[in-house]
């Protein structure tokens, strides 16, 4: 009787299975083969130029993905959202995911088959591959551009270089609109040393490495912040986490490696970083300073949070970041540092990792979008001068105005830290190179970064090929997906290796154990499938 | 025959059709909540796209649970996640009992209230809290047991990094947020006893700890045994929230997990049937681990869950 | 005369020590419990570099309530408590009642069908559909976005169902129900005059796994929601917690704000915030459990016997 039950059970569950199956699953509203042509019909009621952009109200949905830490005010709720509706007559129903849940909820769309008209992205990932070129959710936007984005194409245009080739899939069609913050800058990381203490033990700028060196170990003992007790931080990093972290001090060793600990190298050729010789050299020369206490202690464990409190408070002594000013150390490095010119060790040229002024995807309409010129002509709108600055900003008057002298714009606004009534950089914002230095009178903190940029590319320190290169590799959704856990993989034994090197040193056996572990990972694979991609491209 | 079979059902039916009632609610949840969705198991042997849907995706068979056994930290993921789930089963089982039997037996009504109403709340703490405050307690420059080293003349020791400090900090912690939670089902089950027991008990002149041994314990024992046989169906599960807090570059070695290896796959791209597989390969593990032990609680004792 | 003397001194003794040491165990327990909660207190109103560098160690220090700010900053907060308080009492009542019942038939020695029922009930802990396909079928059912999804998932447990059957079966003797059978009580009226009345404790047990689960759920509402009316406490406070996430996906860019200092400044607030929504969202719990008190109490069996 038992038996009996439990196999009936069993049987049941199966049929259900496979009964339940063919009903539910996927979505209702597929459009098949809406990815290949833009063939967006104009409707009446649609104003191919002037404003309002409908004769009648439409609505349309979007789906804006912010960071984690914006808090913004309903968008519905903000001034600028409200006098965009009365001036192009389209009605906005936003959903506002923050970066922490823009995975899970794009799945949960894409699966139920229920998508908005418009995604806007800065901010979060978007698998272009994936829902545009394969599924043909997102729409290919080049003809899209063309006939109704004039704010944009002129833009673009008017560059030296294409700023959106960035944005072109494995099909050679783009299905974004780009977003570009131009900063006029060509290097991601620069050096930093404390030039108030080297001014109080009278020490010169080290010109060579071993000067950096010593230096570094003068800051321990000479207690350059006079106060008597030995509890200077001369080098402050992380392992992994936020700018100040190991990989970007390989570049002072002439391996200016990427996320992917992957880098394009003199000759074009993809480099793995990890088991490169400047590599090794970096750890033994980290593991040397942790054992003098010269390299911060807490190394091994601290993230961005803390070194960020380090770095308020000023007690360090050399560190590498994105920039100095309007970081919120005003009191701390701001105050006390310095550029300083990468110096590397003998026989090897420092190659500082190089930053490429493209754009990413800022904006996708989907196959679902019913009022497709209606929407690209709300999107052109968007990056009309005033109207994005505003978006990004605030209001024109109280967060950004035009300057009296040069037109250009001044940013008001400095405490950006309350609940916000703009989109914040979540917005949609092209702003190419020639364009923002036309347009926009740069803040201190940015002259200042370009500055730092320059002088390293006067010096010769900056890699030749960016290795922004590797995003932007033709590469299909399969071979991604493929790649991705390889990289799982090697970011991990990666991310192990670093402590134990710092901690215990490099041994020749150590190091050979090491690199043999990536034998095992199909790194091959994964230099070899970045190597094809990027041969695609024109990247002189 | 037949017929006598069929009366033995509509019998069966009309003796226990109100149990069949009782039991209704659940069982309907279970379908709508449960066996409704259940045909998405699928998604692990399909190479699922979105806009395809489940039935119109790919069928790849095993594939994917290949992918995962070749992933080059299989083995150790494996190790990591049993025997931290292992050990913390071990050690953490024994001390909501022990804190319910002396609760117990404190006399003063008030003090008694205070503690149980106060032991639980560390389950509260949410996980980011805690380890907010272990890094902190643990700094190797201003953590409070550093410091207590130096004064004893040892060196500080950055634990948060230690590979081999990471077991003993995730159990400990874990302790302390679910131990007094873990009291509440037993400090119920105790006051169900009934109190002439303790009154024969106390005639026949028994000590306290005689008391607990031949009265408390054993009323503890089923419910106990149910916990522990139910605790040892989530062995090959991760708490992939606090491990990702805890994990610190220095410590992968033994803080890599299976949930944070999920965690760190999904960040990368979709991924959605390699996950599902994986979460399907846990959960078979743990189906056998949950009935195999059930098998031998119910040899052993008498208690089992079915 | 005198060995029982003797025996009731010995014992008289040695439950003395007993008692000193149960005494010493509960202080240092408190200590190591309450020392940790006391000091999320304190943070919760400390200036968060000061939390940083350890400081903040007995007493608060850099008095700030910029966490309690950020946090009644949303203008949701306080319908979600509300929404919380609402979801979390429907839903365990309904819980009690679904599990108390399937508990008390699958307690029953001769209930048919009993192993089938067991097994279907644990078959769900292991094996499931996923987020995807369930999240499809409350659309499909129409629970989409509705205050009944937020109710009703979760509201049954198979971990409770066994709880309360386990109960059942051991604390409530069988001689009770072969008195009442003999009484001529059915099922219905042996559950609902007798079982339920000496299950207190285990219900009371029962009240709070539901609703602490109901009340610190914030993923139900993550993903079935839509209008923000809707949302529970927890999902909203998460939005908070979130700005904590530091971007891990490899390519650290850097963030393109003219004043990347408002980004310190918001994860300061989120550092001191954290702490403060522990105060806010744990509150009722304290209050509810404190409340269900006297049901854990000895001696809620003596009047059933006697009686």
């Amino acid at each position: 009787m038992k038996k009996k039950f439990l196999s009936g059970f069993m049987a049941v569950m199966v049929a259900g299975f496979v009964l339940a199956g063919c009903g539910s699953g996927g979505n209702t509203e597929t459009t098949k083969g809406a990815g290949t042509t833009a063939a967006a019909e104009e409707s009446d009621n649609f104003n191919a130029e002037g404003f309002p952009i409908v004769k009648e109200p439409i609505t349309l949905k979007v789906v804006l993905g912010i960071r984690n830490q914006d808090s913004l005010m309903p968008p519905n709720d903000m001034p600028l959202v409200q006098e965009l509706e009365k001036k192009t007559g389209i009605h906005i129903e936003w959903d506002v995911i923050k970066a922490a849940d823009w995975s899970t909820k794009i799945n949960l769309m894409f699966s139920s088959g229920e998508y908005p008209d418009i995604f806007i992205t800065p901010n979060t990932g978007m698998n272009v591959e994936e829902y545009g070129v394969s599924q043909g959710i997102l729409l290919p936007v080049d003809e899209l551009t063309e006939k109704y984005m004039p704010t944009y194409t002129e833009r673009i245009k008017a560059e030296d270089s294409d700023p959106t080739l960035s944005l072109v899939a494995s099909d050679g069609k783009k299905y974004s609109i780009g977003y570009l913050v131009g900063q006029n800058i060509n290097a991601d990381q620069h050096f930093f040393i404390n030039q108030e203490w080297l001014d109080n033990l009278g020490l010169p700028m080290p010109q060579t490495f071993d000067e950096l060196t010593d230096t570094l170990r003068a800051f321990k003992t000479g207690d350059p912040n006079g106060n008597g007790q030995p509890d200077e931080i001369p080098l402050c990093i992380t392992i992994d986490s936020g700018n100040s972290c190991v990989r970007n001090m390989l570049p002072m060793f002439g391996v200016p490696a990427g996320g992917k600990w992957l880098y394009i190298d003199e000759d074009k050729q993809i480099q793995f970083a990890p088991t490169q010789q400047g590599f090794r050299d970096c750890l033994t020369w980290l593991h040397m300073l942790y054992q003098e206490g010269v390299l911060d202690p807490e190394v091994l464990s601290q993230d961005d949070n803390t070194v960020n409190v380090k770095k308020t408070e000023g007690n360090i002594g050399f560190t590498v970041e994105w920039r100095l000013m309007a970081m919120g150390w005003d009191e701390g490095i701001t105050k006390t540092h310095t550029l300083y010119m990468p110096t590397a060790p003998e026989g090897v040229e420092p190659q500082i990792a190089r930053y490429l002024e493209v754009a990413g995807n800022g904006a996708f309409v989907t196959s679902s979008n019913q009022h497709i010129p209606e929407s690209m002509r709300w999107l052109d709108n968007l990056l009309e001068t005033s109207a994005m600055f505003s978006m990004y900003y605030g209001e024109e008057g109280k967060a950004w105005e035009y300057d009296a002298e040069n037109g250009k714009v001044n940013t008001l606004i400095t405490d950006t830290s309350q609940l916000r009534d703009c989109l914040d950089c979540n917005a949609l914002f092209f702003a190419p190179t020639k364009y923002i230095s036309e347009t926009f009178n740069m803040s201190p903190q940015r002259i200042q970064k370009t500055e730092y940029c320059q002088r390293y590319d006067a010096a010769g320190v900056i890699q030749k090929y960016a290795n922004r290169y590797l995003d932007m590799a033709p590469l299909s959704s399969e071979q991604r997906e493929e790649l991705s856990l390889i990289q799982t993989d090697i970011n991990n034994a990666v991310k192990e290796s670093i402590p134990q090197f710092i901690a215990e040193g490099v041994t020749d056996k150590s190091w050979d154990a090491y690199i043999k572990r990536f034998d095992n990972m199909k790194v091959d694979k994964l230099v070899s499938t970045y190597q094809e991609g990027i041969e695609q491209l024109d990247i002189d | 025959m037949e017929k006598q079979r069929k009366k033995k059902l509509s019998l069966i039916i009309k003796d226990n059709w109100q149990l069949y009632v009782l039991i209704l609610p659940a069982v309907i949840y279970f379908i709508v909540f449960n066996y409704l969705p259940m045909y998405g198991i699928q998604i692990a042997f399909r190479d699922y796209k979105a806009v395809s849907g489940i039935q119109g995706s790919p069928w790849v068979g095993l594939k994917h649970f290949q992918n995962f056994f070749d992933a080059y930290y299989f083995k150790r993921l494996l190790s990591n996640t049993l025997l931290l789930n292992l050990y913390s089963l071990l050690c953490s089982f024994p001390i909501p009992l022990i804190l319910a039997i002396l609760l117990n037996q404190i006399k003063n009504p008030a003090r008694k209230k205070f503690i149980q109403t106060s032991i639980y709340v560390p389950y509260f703490i949410s996980t980011v809290v805690l380890a907010g405050m272990l890094y902190i307690f643990l700094s190797p420059t201003n953590g409070i047991f550093n410091t207590l080293r130096q004064t004893l003349g040892m060196k500080p020791v950055d634990f948060m990094s230690s590979a081999s400090a990471f077991r003993p900090i995730y159990i400990i912690s874990g302790i302390w947020q679910s131990a007094g939670w873990g009291t509440i089902l037993y400090i119920a089950s105790l006051a169900g006893v009934d109190t002439s027991l303790y009154e024969a008990a106390e005639i026949d002149g028994a000590s306290i700890l005689q008391k607990i041994r031949y009265i408390d314990i054993p009323s503890l024992l089923p419910v106990a045994g149910m916990v522990f046989i139910m605790d040892c169906g989530k062995l090959l599960s991760s708490n992939t929230d606090k491990a990702l807090v805890l994990q610190t570059p220095g410590n992968i070695p033994t803080s890599d997990i299976i949930g944070v290896y999920v965690y760190n796959v999904g960040l990368g791209s979709g991924q959605f049937s390699y996950t599902a597989a994986i979460g399907i390969f846990i959960n078979i593990i743990n189906f056998v681990l949950i009935l195999s032990v059930n098998k031998l609680s119910k040899k052993v004792s008498n208690v089992s869950m079915f | 005369m005198e060995k029982e003397v003797k025996r009731k001194r010995k014992s008289s003794a040695s439950n003395k020590a007993f008692h000193i040491f149960n005494a010493i165990f509960w202080i240092i327990v408190m200590f190591i419990i309450l020392y940790p909660l006391y000091l999320v207190v304190i943070a919760s109103i400390s200036n968060p570099d000061a939390i940083y560098r350890g400081e903040v160690i007995w007493r608060p220090i850099e008095f700030s309530i910029r966490g309690y700010k950020a946090v009644f900053a949303y203008k949701e907060l306080i319908s979600s408590y509300g929404n919380s308080i609402f979801y979390t009492v429907t839903s365990v009542i309904i819980s009690i009642w679904v599990t108390m019942s399937a508990g008390y038939a699958l307690s029953r020695p001769t209930f048919p069908g009993k192993k089938i029922f067991n097994f279907m009930f644990i078959f769900t802990m292991f094996f499931g559909g996923g987020l995807i396909p369930t999240f499809l079928v409350m659309r499909d059912l129409g629970l989409y976005n509705t205050r009944a999804i937020m109710i009703l998932m979760g509201c049954v447990s198979v971990w409770n169902v066994m709880v309360a059957r386990t109960y059942i079966q051991n604390s409530i003797p069988h001689e009770l129900y072969e008195a009442a059978v003999l009484d001529g009580a059915s099922h219905f009226d042996y559950f609902f005059k007798c079982v339920i009345p000496l299950s207190k404790s285990i219900i009371a047990v029962l009240v709070v796994y539901y609703g602490v689960s109901k009340w610190n759920d914030y993923f139900t509402g993550l993903v079935y929601l839509k209008g923000r009316e809707l949302l529970p406490l927890q999902t909203v406070l998460r939005e908070i917690l979130a700005t904590l996430q530091l971007d891990k996906s490899g390519d650290y860019m850097m963030s393109v704000t003219e004043n990347a200092a408002s980004l310190t400044e918001a994860m300061r607030t989120a550092n001191v915030a954290k702490y403060c929504i522990i105060v806010i969202a744990t509150g009722p719990v304290v209050l509810l459990y404190a409340l269900l008190q006297k049901y854990f109490e000895k001696g809620v069996m003596i009047g059933s016997l006697k009686g």
